[in-house]
Parts: structure tokens; C-alpha cells; sequence
């Protein structure tokens, strides 16, 4: 089970930098939030900021570190199981974040949109929506007035489909550049790498796109949105909450 | 340090005068409470049963496999048939629960054939109660005074589960409710009735219940609901049928004299006067809720 | 740089020999470190403090509950209380002191030098304090804390929610992400540094209770990231997901949290069950009746409680077959509970016992936890959950496995540990008093509670209605009770374990296990070269 040696790095600052980075974003990201609501200024983006500022120098900081570790031959198999295992339990609890927001959709979907538009067991729920009609994908709301429906759906084979398309190409060229690095091919290594990076950020460039659209202009109900026009490739994507260099997770 | 633990006893003494040292669920008004008040008694006696086994042997153990008594350990470990016999007997236990209770559950699920649908609607902090056939509709709200609540007076016994216009429903009938909410989550609870419903904003629950013997009960809110939700109980009046009927038609012949009132066009001088009327007088005139 | 066991040549000189390398000085000890210990300690810091804020809430609103009326705090205040104890309980007392007790004993417990992702380890413990700073900084916010339950049932914490609300979602995230990357440590630990020989059949059961509860870390605390980001969205960009009127369902917000809240009960459990089993076998100098079978019996507890969300839900106006499946998903639980229960009986029977403070911790756990477990699976039976349901009587059922439950696993496993970690044997007479305080004055605060529960009192609630006043003034002394009792507790560890006696390596004469072959205090680092096990 165990190799002899196992390496247990000295004491480091990372971590702590990290704490007190995660502590401003989060602070600073609920009175940005709060802020925005109430359409009164803050000092959030700046708290919020500087938490980015200070997550970016620990991001290369850190990995700087390990790195330099790892060449230096400090590193066993042991090692490299524990990190490939943390790495694999991380993507697990990825999952498991969309799979709370993909039982949302089932249970909006087959319970309480029919419920409301007085279908199945709860179907004089419907007393309190006179006229209202359960259609899916939903385009007019219980109650039009404070939710407006979406005006017209998302083109699954326009944005989306990019995106799509971006997403499972950067899953090729990161495995071409995996074989690179185990067949020592440097310079292909580094042309693979570069492209798969220029792939994430044109992914990301286009979901913000995708959402600043969604959000401002047709008004389309967020919940609803994702749910319904998307078709969804590979589970993380739809929401743009995976980091750029993560594409490849979806292998 | 005595001072203390006498002002203490006396302070449990003279409150107990008030309080009954109730220690179990109440069987209740309705079959289905007192079907669920032996199923409860059911699976409590099945846990003091186990309870005693299990404990029992525990203590045996204790008291005659310590070592201050020179016990000495035994060495063994594992028996498949002692773990087959202690899995498989609890597992036979509850089912032997699971089906009267399942049984019970579809009669509280039955809403079919009510004789009276009353729509209830939780408020922050208030019960609408609308009866669906009669056109009556009205709010429900604490009529417990602040002073009381403060300790600035006296407390009554039905302190905090009193209101101004309770719910009335017929005995002996199947009383539907339709239950729902217009801002958070509350719940309706009868405890006499066993009908806890939660009140759900832009759903309706269904539930329903039939008393034989009239009479007053009271209950109160059960889902956190703000600020006040200890304060919003339920209190409802079960009348024999005849009774029933003469306080629908009063409630009918209130609303139609509300109706009048408010159907009458003045003009503004008229309106005027009248304001004069209530300063003068110290009556309101009557007014929608 | 300290490697283990072989000396690497471009390591400097003076730290390659980890025998004597000691921790660092000052605070930067704590900030930086990376041992195992360090960061246990701090853990279990953290938790105490966290309890006595907690309890000291506690302590507001059984003061409040002492008498009928309105006398010392308004209802918003009390509904604050009400929710800061529950979340800091949960999440700032029991899990931290699990962690921390994970960190201690399950790298000493299976032969590994230390967790196997240190740096990480260190950084799971630092957020934190921050998470929590954020959380109780929100006392003093306009609007005031959270004040919904800990449960933040919508739209009563969406629509209706203080503006403390989106602090409190992010205090959850980050908070979350420390659970998270603790689990993944631990779980990378026990599956990849075990000592030669170490089997994972042969791992002591609190290394295979941490084992299993890591996982349901990881499976459900993305799920409460979940909900409370589809909170955030429905609070700050318009959507709809626990709204009726865009299509939406405040239900569906109580399906996804208890698919996280059940397994996370659980998770409060489950370790206390491996600290208990290891310590009765210990003082009845007898081995474990069924090892396999306790392994098992934590397996399909994990498993089946991934199943049983919605027996909080009862009463919320689901389907039929919803109400039997939960039902009957839920009863089954008692059968691996039993059979663990059973096995600690018959680890007694027959066996040599005595009663240092440890065993009693774990004797009143026994009973006490079974209790606890008696009265769940009363609530478990739907129909007559609708009359337990919000009422004092499942306030009663979850502080019995909570409170002796869960508290008293910790406490046990702290006074069977504490010498291994100071080497210093702590007061048995000074323990036996803190134990008997806490026994007494625990089943005083909550055994009442079950009685005006079933007579009918609803829960978070600030003031109540006559006939349930003596109950709960006799609720109110016993809080008081067991509260102050904790400061033995305090006074016990900080004291006795500086100037108590030496202990020798074994501490207990029944103790088995490789923490026990080293000596006490245990060296900074444990193992350098992994023992052998047969
Ligand atoms: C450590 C925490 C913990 C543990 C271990 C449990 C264990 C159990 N819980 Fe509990 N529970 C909570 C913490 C916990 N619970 C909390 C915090 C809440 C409230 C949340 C909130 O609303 O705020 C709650 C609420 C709660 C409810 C909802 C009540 C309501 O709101 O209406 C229910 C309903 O089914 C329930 C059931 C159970 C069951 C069946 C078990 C079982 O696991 C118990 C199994 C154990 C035994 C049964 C005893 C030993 C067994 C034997 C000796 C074998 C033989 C026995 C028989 C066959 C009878 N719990
Ligand atoms: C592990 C979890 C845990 C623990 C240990 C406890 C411990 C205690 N709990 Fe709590 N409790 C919950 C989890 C827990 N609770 C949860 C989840 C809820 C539900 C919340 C909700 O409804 O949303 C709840 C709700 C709850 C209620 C219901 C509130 C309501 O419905 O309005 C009550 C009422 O009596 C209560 C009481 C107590 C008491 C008296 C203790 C005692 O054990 C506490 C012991 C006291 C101390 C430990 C104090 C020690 C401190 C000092 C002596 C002072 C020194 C102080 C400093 C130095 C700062 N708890
Ligand atoms: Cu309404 Cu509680
Ligand atoms: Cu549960």
C-alpha cells in the first residue's frame, strides 16, 4: 500500500492567503449583490476585487510550489494518487452541485408546472391561477405581470451549439496535448495546451455573451431558460460555473 | 442558595395551577385522530418493549460483567445466527407498523365527497377562512391583548389561543378544506382534529375532517412564518347542524347589510355628515374588511 | 522540507531528520502549518468555541421559555436566535470537532505520517473562521441575522428574507467548500495512506465511519451549495425557482435541502458511532462482537439515508405514494441502527468492564442515542407525524441524538484521546463530576420536551400558551444545568492537561490500535516509517 516515502510539505502561506481571499469574495460578493438590488453604490466590487487579486497571486503562488516540487523529484506515485483522487472526488462534488439544479428542472417540469396549470394530484392548484396553462417549455407564466414568460426561446443551434462545439473540441486538444506531455513532445505539448486555452476562453467569451443576452433582453426567466433550450452536452457547462482550464474535466 | 431553590419551587407551584401536566397526545375528536393516537401508542409500546430488552441486558452487563467483580472477558465474537435473528426481527416489526399506518394515510389522502369546501389562506399573521358555497369570508386574527403578552396583565387561559372570529363548521359533516397561503409558508393545525395541513404561497393542499361532537378547539400555526408566528392560532367552533345554519344565514344577512351599505351613492355633503356623524357619535359606520 | 524516512539530497541539512523536527514557533505555527495535529487542535478549538456561542444562544431562548409571556427578548430576536443556534451548532460545533478529531487520530490510527494533502488540510480549516465571522456579523446587520430557521424554508428567506440573507448564502458556499475539501483529505488519506498490511477490513471502525461519512460530505454539501445559489438567484436576478407565480415551487426548495439535510443528520452521527465502538470495547476488555457486520450496518445507513428526505415534509401536501415511500425508506433505517446498537450490547455482555470517564460518555451515548432513535422512528410513521410535526416533540427527538448523542460521542472520544494528545492523564474525579452533571441536566432540558410536544406545543416559537408552562421552566433549570456543567468540561482539559499525571503509551489497559503503540504526547510526526501490520 505504502512506499516509504512520502513527502509532507514544510509549512506554507498559501493556504491561509487563500482563507482570507475566499473570506473577501464572499463578503464583498454579497454587498455587491445587495448593493445592486438596492441601486445604491458600495464599496463591494472593490472588497470583491481584491479578493480576486489575492486568489490569483495564491492560484500561481501555489501551483508555482508544487511544480516546482514535483520536478524536483519530491513526489512519489503514492502522491500522485492522493492528488488524482482529490482531483476525481472534486469533480464528483461538481457533479452533484448540477445535479441539484437538473432535479430542479425535473421537478419543475413534471410536477409543479402541470400542477399549476391543474394537471396531476395537486391539479386544484389551479383555482389560483384562473387560465393559466401548463406548456413546456413555459412561455407564459402563473403570473405574467411578475414574471414575465420568455418572449421567444433561445436557438439551440446557434450559441449554444457554438459552445457546444467549443467545449467537446477543447476536450480533444487537451488530450492530444496529454499524449504530447507523455511522450515528451514539448513543442507540441505547448501548441496543444495554447489552443485548448484559446478554446476555454472563447467558451467563456461566448456564455457571457449568451447570458448578458438572456438576462437583458428578451427577459427570458433564467430558471426556465436553462432548462429548457439548452441541450445540455456535458453536465457542467450550462452555467459557466467551471473555471477555463476545466474543459478537459468533461472527458 | 435554599432561598433560591424555595422561590424556585414555589414559582413551579403557583404556575401549576394553571398548567395541566398533560404528557401525552390527545386521542382527539375525529376517527382519524384516534386512529393516529393508537398508532402512536402502538410504536411507543413496541420502543418501551425493545427498550427494555436492550437496556435490559445492558444493565445486566454492567452490574455483573464489571471487573471490580472479578469478571473475567469472554474471547467470542461474530455469530451469524444471533445477526440474522436481531436484523431480521426488527425488519418483520415494521412492517407489521408500516400497514396500518399506510392504511390510515389513504383515509386522511380520502378529500372525496365533502359536504362543505372552506378555502383557508395563511397571512403573516392571520387565517382568511372563505366558504366556497356560502360566500362567506372573513380573517381570523389573535384577540390575545399586548398587556397580556407583556406581563402587564393577567394572563387568561386561553392565552394565545384566542381569536375574534373563529371557524365554524357543521358537526357531523365531511368539511373539506382547501388550504393555501398568500405569503410564506404556514400550517394549519388542529391537534383535536389531526389535520395539519401546510399552507404553501400559489398551491393548494387538500384536507378534511368530520367532528361528531361540537364543541370549541384550538390550535395554532406550525410553520415559522415571520415574526409573528407564534401569534396566529386557529380556534374552531363546531356547531350541531340547526345552529350551524342560523349562524350562515346571520354571516348571509351581515354581508347583505354590508352590501346595501356600501352599494348606497352619496353624494359628498352626504359623506360629510355622515363623517360629523361617527366624530359626534363615537360609531363607525359600517365598513368592508 | 521533511520527508519521510529516506533523505533526499538536495533537502537542506538541518530539517531533513524529521525524529527531531518540532513545530515552529509563534503564530505562524498555526497560520502555516501543515501537520496534522496542529490543524486537529485547531478544529477542535474552533468547535468548542463555536458550542459555547451556540449554547449560549441556546441559553437566550430557554430563558425566554422559562415563563408564558414576552420578557426578555422581542420574536425577531428570538427567531434569530433560534436559527444562529441551530446553523452554529450544526455547522460550527458537532462537524468541525469531527473533523478535528479525524485529524488527530486517523493518520496515528492507519500508520500514515499525516494527511495526505497537508497544505489543503491547513487551508479547509482557515476559512472557516471567516465563514463564521461572516455568519455572526450578521447579528449586527440592518435587519438583523437570519431569522428563518435553520432550515431557511422559501420564500419565507427569499421574498421575505433580511438583507443579511445573501451574507449568510455566501458565509454557506464557503463554508461548504471547507466541508468539501476536508472530506476529499481524508478520504485521499485512508485510501491511499495505509500503513503495510492495514486492510481496509482491518481499519479501526471510527477510520471507516470517517471513511463513509466523507463521502456523504462530498455527495450532499454541493447539493446545499445548490439550493442556496438558486436562493441567490431568485433574491437578486429574477428567477423563479420556489415561486409559484413564474412556475416555480416553494416545495422544491424542501426536496432539494433535505436531500442535503437528511444525509447531513448522518453525518453528525456517524463518527460518533466509530468513536463509541472503539471505546466499549476497550473498557469491556472484549473484542467488538461483529466487526463486519458494524461496517456493513454504517454502509446501508449511508446509502438508504440518500432516500429518506422527505419524512421532514409530511405534512407539506405530497402525493400519496411520496408519503408511503418516504415512510417505509425511512422505517428501514432502524434495522442497520439496530444492529449496530445490538452489537455494542453484546460487546459488554460477558465482557470485563470498568467505568472510566470515556465509557461513561459512551454507556450514556448507548442509551441515550437509542432513545433519540426510538422517537424518529415514531416520527417516522406519516400519519402520525402530522401531529408530531414542527411540535416540541421533534425538538425533543433531535437533541437526544444530537446532544448525548452526537456531543456526548465527541466528549467521549476527547477524554479517550486527550492523554495521547498532552500526555498528560486527565482528573477522573473532576470527569466523573462533569459527566453526571451533563446526564442530569441533559435528560432534564429534553426529556420534558417530549411531553409538551405531544401535548401540543409548536416549535420557534417565543412565547406559548399556559398549560405548557411547568414543563418548560423545568426545561429551562436544566438547560442552565448542563450548560454551566460544560465548564468543567473546559476547565478539565485546559487545566488537568498541562499538570495531570504522565500517561504511558497505552493510556487505557483494554486499548488496542497503533495510536496506542506510540507514545503519549504523540510526536510531532507520528509515523516516519509506516509500521508493519499483521
Ligand atoms: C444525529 C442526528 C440525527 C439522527 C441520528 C436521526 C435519526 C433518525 N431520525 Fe431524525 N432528525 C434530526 C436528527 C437526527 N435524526 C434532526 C436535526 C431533525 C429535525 C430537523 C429540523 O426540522 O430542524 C430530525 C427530524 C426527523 C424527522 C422529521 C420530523 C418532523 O419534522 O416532523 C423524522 C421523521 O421521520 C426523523 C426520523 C429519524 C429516524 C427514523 C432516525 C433513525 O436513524 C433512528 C434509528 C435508531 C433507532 C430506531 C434506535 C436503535 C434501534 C434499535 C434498538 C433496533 C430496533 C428498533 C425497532 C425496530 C423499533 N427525524
Ligand atoms: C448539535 C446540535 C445542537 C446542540 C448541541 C444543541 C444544544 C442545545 N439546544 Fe438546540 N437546536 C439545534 C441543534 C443543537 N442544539 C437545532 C438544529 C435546532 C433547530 C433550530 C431551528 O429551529 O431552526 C435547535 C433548536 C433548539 C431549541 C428550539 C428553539 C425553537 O424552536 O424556538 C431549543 C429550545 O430549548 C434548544 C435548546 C438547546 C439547549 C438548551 C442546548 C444545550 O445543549 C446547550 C448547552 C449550553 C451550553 C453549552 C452553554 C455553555 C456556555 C456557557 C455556560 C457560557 C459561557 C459562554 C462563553 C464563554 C461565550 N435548541
Ligand atoms: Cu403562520 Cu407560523
Ligand atoms: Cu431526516
Amino acid at each position: 500500500m505504502s512506499t516509504s516515502s512520502y513527502y509532507v510539505p514544510e509549512q506554507s502561506r498559501w493556504p491561509i492567503i487563500a482563507s482570507v481571499s475566499m473570506g473577501l469574495l464572499a463578503y464583498g460578493a454579497a454587498m455587491t449583490f445587495n448593493a445592486m438590488s438596492a441601486d445604491r453604490a458600495s464599496f463591494g466590487p472593490y472588497i470583491l476585487g481584491a479578493g480576486f487579486l489575492v486568489l490569483f497571486y495564491v492560484i500561481f503562488g501555489w501551483f508555482r510550489d508544487v511544480i516546482t516540487e514535483s520536478q524536483s523529484g519530491l513526489y512519489s506515485d503514492q502522491m500522485d494518487r492522493s492528488f488524482r483522487q482529490g482531483m476525481l472526488w472534486f469533480i464528483f462534488s461538481e457533479v452533484m452541485f448540477f445535479a441539484a439544479f437538473f432535479g430542479a428542472l425535473f421537478y419543475v417540469r413534471t410536477f409543479s408546472v402541470p400542477w399549476l396549470g391543474g394537471e396531476g394530484e395537486k391539479g386544484v392548484t389551479n383555482m389560483l391561477w384562473e387560465g393559466f396553462q401548463a406548456t413546456w417549455p413555459l412561455m407564459v407564466t402563473p403570473d405574467p405581470v411578475q414574471f414575465e414568460g420568455p418572449r421567444e426561446l433561445v436557438d439551440p443551434w446557434h450559441l449554444p451549439l457554438l459552445n457546444t462545439v467549443l467545449l467537446i473540441s477543447s476536450s480533444v486538444t487537451i488530450t492530444i496535448a496529454h499524449h504530447a506531455l507523455k511522450v515528451g513532445h514539448r513543442k507540441k505539448l505547448e501548441f496543444w495546451l495554447a489552443a485548448t486555452i484559446a478554446l476555454a476562453v472563447a467558451f467563456l467569451y461566448f456564455q457571457v455573451v449568451e447570458y448578458i443576452e438572456a438576462y437583458t433582453e428578451p427577459r427570458i426567466d433564467v430558471a426556465v431558460r436553462e432548462f429548457t433550450v439548452r441541450p445540455s452536452t456535458c453536465s457542467p457547462d450550462s452555467t459557466g460555473f467551471m473555471s477555463p482550464s476545466e474543459p478537459s474535466f468533461c472527458l | 442558595m435554599t432561598k433560591a431553590m424555595m422561590a424556585l419551587g414555589l414559582s413551579l407551584a403557583s404556575s401549576s395551577a394553571l398548567a395541566d401536566w398533560q404528557v401525552n397526545l390527545n386521542q382527539g375528536v375525529t376517527e382519524i385522530s384516534r386512529d393516529i393516537f393508537d398508532l402512536h401508542m402502538l410504536i411507543f409500546w413496541i420502543c418501551v418493549v425493545i427498550g427494555v430488552g436492550v437496556f435490559g441486558v445492558m444493565f445486566y452487563s454492567i452490574f455483573m460483567h464489571r471487573k471490580s467483580k472479578g469478571a473475567q472477558a469472554a474471547h467470542f465474537h461474530e455469530n451469524t445466527t444471533v445477526e440474522v435473528v436481531w436484523t431480521v426481527i426488527p425488519f418483520v416489526i415494521l412492517i407489521g407498523m408500516a400497514i396500518p399506518a399506510t392504511g390510515t394515510l389513504m383515509d386522511m389522502y380520502d378529500t372525496s365527497e365533502a359536504d362543505v369546501d372552506i378555502q383557508i389562506t395563511g397571512y403573516q399573521w392571520k387565517w382568511r377562512y372563505q366558504y366556497l358555497d356560502e360566500e362567506i369570508d372573513f380573517f381570523s386574527n389573535l384577540s390575545t391583548p399586548r398587556e397580556e403578552i407583556y406581563n402587564e396583565a393577567g394572563k387568561n387561559p386561553n392565552y394565545l389561543l384566542e381569536v375574534d372570529n373563529p371557524l365554524v363548521i357543521p358537526a357531523g359533516k365531511k368539511v373539506r378544506f382547501l388550504i393555501t397561503a398568500n405569503d410564506v409558508i404556514h400550517s394549519w393545525w388542529v391537534p383535536h382534529f389531526a389535520v395539519k395541513k401546510d399552507a404553501i404561497p400559489g398551491f393548494i393542499n387538500e384536507s378534511w375532517v368530520r367532528v361528531d361532537e361540537p364543541g370549541v378547539y384550538r390550535g395554532q400555526c406550525t410553520e415559522l412564518c415571520g415574526k409573528d408566528h407564534g401569534f396566529m392560532p386557529v380556534v374552531v367552533e363546531v356547531k350541531p347542524q340547526a345552529e350551524y345554519d342560523a349562524w350562515v344565514a346571520a354571516q348571509r344577512a351581515k354581508k347583505a347589510a354590508l352590501a346595501e351599505a356600501a352599494s348606497q351613492s352619496y353624494s359628498v355633503d352626504e359623506l360629510i355628515a355622515m363623517g360629523e356623524g361617527v366624530l359626534s357619535t363615537g360609531h363607525a359606520p359600517p365598513v368592508m374588511r | 522540507m521533511a520527508t519521510v524516512d529516506i533523505d533526499l539530497p538536495h533537502v537542506k541539512d538541518h530539517d531533513h531528520d524529521p525524529h527531531h523536527h518540532g513545530p515552529a514557533k509563534g503564530i505562524g505555527r498555526w497560520l502555516f502549518t501543515t501537520n496534522h495535529k496542529d490543524i486537529g487542535s485547531m478544529y477542535l478549538i474552533f468547535s468548542l468555541c463555536m458550542f459555547l456561542i451556540g449554547g449560549l444562544m441556546a441559553l437566550i431562548i430557554r430563558a425566554e421559555l422559562f415563563q408564558p409571556g414576552l420578557q426578555l427578548v422581542e420574536p425577531e430576536f428570538f427567531n434569530q436566535m433560534t436559527t444562529m443556534h441551530g446553523l452554529i451548532m450544526v455547522f460550527g460545533a458537532v462537524m468541525p470537532a469531527f473533523v478535528g478529531l479525524a485529524n488527530w487520530m486517523i493518520p496515528m490510527m492507519i500508520g500514515a505520517p499525516d494527511m495526505a494533502l497537508p497544505r489543503m488540510n491547513n487551508w479547509s480549516f482557515w476559512i472557516l473562521p471567516f465563514a463564521f465571522l461572516i455568519l455572526l456579523s450578521s447579528l449586527f446587520m440592518e435587519g438583523g441575522a437570519p431569522n428563518f430557521g435553520w432550515t431557511f424554508y422559501a420564500p419565507l428567506s427569499t421574498t421575505y428574507g433580511p438583507p443579511s440573507t445573501t451574507y449568510f448564502i455566501f458565509g454557506v458556499h464557503i463554508m461548504g467548500i471547507s466541508s468539501i475539501m476536508g472530506a476529499i483529505n481524508i478520504i485521499a488519506t485512508i485510501l491511499n495512506l495505509r500503513a503495510p498490511g492495514m486492510t481496509l477490513m482491518k481499519m479501526p471502525l471510527f477510520v471507516w465511519t470517517w471513511l463513509i461519512t466523507a463521502f456523504l460530505l462530498i455527495a450532499v454539501m454541493p447539493v446545499l451549495a445548490g439550493v442556496v445559489t438558486m436562493m441567490l438567484m431568485d433574491i437578486h436576478f429574477g428567477t423563479s425557482f420556489f415561486n409559484a407565480a413564474g412556475g416555480g415551487d416553494p416545495v422544491l426548495f424542501q426536496h432539494i435541502f433535505w436531500f442535503f439535510g437528511h444525509p447531513e443528520v448522518y453525518i453528525m452521527i456517524l463518527p460518533a458511532f466509530g468513536i463509541i465502538s472503539e471505546i466499549i470495547p476497550t473498557f469491556a476488555r472484549k473484542r467488538l462482537f461483529g466487526y463486519p457486520s458494524m461496517v456493513y450496518a454504517v454502509a446501508s445507513i449511508a446509502l438508504l439515508s440518500f432516500i429518506v428526505w422527505a419524512h421532514h415534509m409530511f405534512t407539506v401536501g405530497m402525493p400519496l405514494v411520496g408519503e408511503v415511500f418516504f415512510m417505509f425508506a425511512t422505517m428501514l433505517i432502524a434495522v442497520p441502527t439496530g444492529v449496530k446498537v445490538f452489537n455494542w450490547v453484546a460487546t459488554m455482555f460477558r465482557g470485563s468492564m470498568t467505568f472510566e470517564t470515556p465509557m461513561l460518555f459512551a454507556l450514556a451515548f448507548v442509551v441515550l442515542f437509542t432513545i433519540g432513535g426510538f422517537s424518529g422512528l415514531m416520527l417516522a410513521i406519516a400519519p402520525v407525524d402530522f401531529q408530531y410535526h414542527d411540535t416540541y416533540f421533534v425538538v425533543a427527538h433531535f437533541h437526544y441524538v444530537l446532544v448525548p448523542g452526537a456531543v456526548f460521542g465527541i466528549m467521549a472520544g476527547v477524554y479517550y484521546w486527550l492523554p495521547k494528545w498532552t500526555g498528560h492523564v486527565l482528573n477522573e474525579s473532576l470527569g466523573k463530576f462533569h459527566f453526571w452533571m451533563s446526564f442530569v441536566g441533559v435528560n432534564i432540558t429534553f426529556f420534558p420536551m417530549h411531553f409538551v410536544g405531544l401535548a401540543g406545543m409548536p416549535r420557534r416559537i417565543p412565547d406559548y400558551a399556559l398549560q405548557f408552562a411547568d414543563f418548560n421552566s423545568i426545561a429551562s433549570v436544566g438547560a442552565f444545568i448542563f450548560g454551566l456543567s460544560q465548564l468543567i468540561f473546559v476547565y478539565n482539559i485546559i487545566h488537568n492537561a498541562r499538570v495531570g499525571e504522565k500517561a504511558t503509551a497505552q493510556v487505557w489497559d483494554g486499548a488496542h490500535g497503533l495510536e496506542w503503540t506510540v507514545p503519549s504526547p504523540a510526536p510531532y510526526h507520528t509515523f516516519s516509517t509506516p509500521p508493519k501490520v499483521d
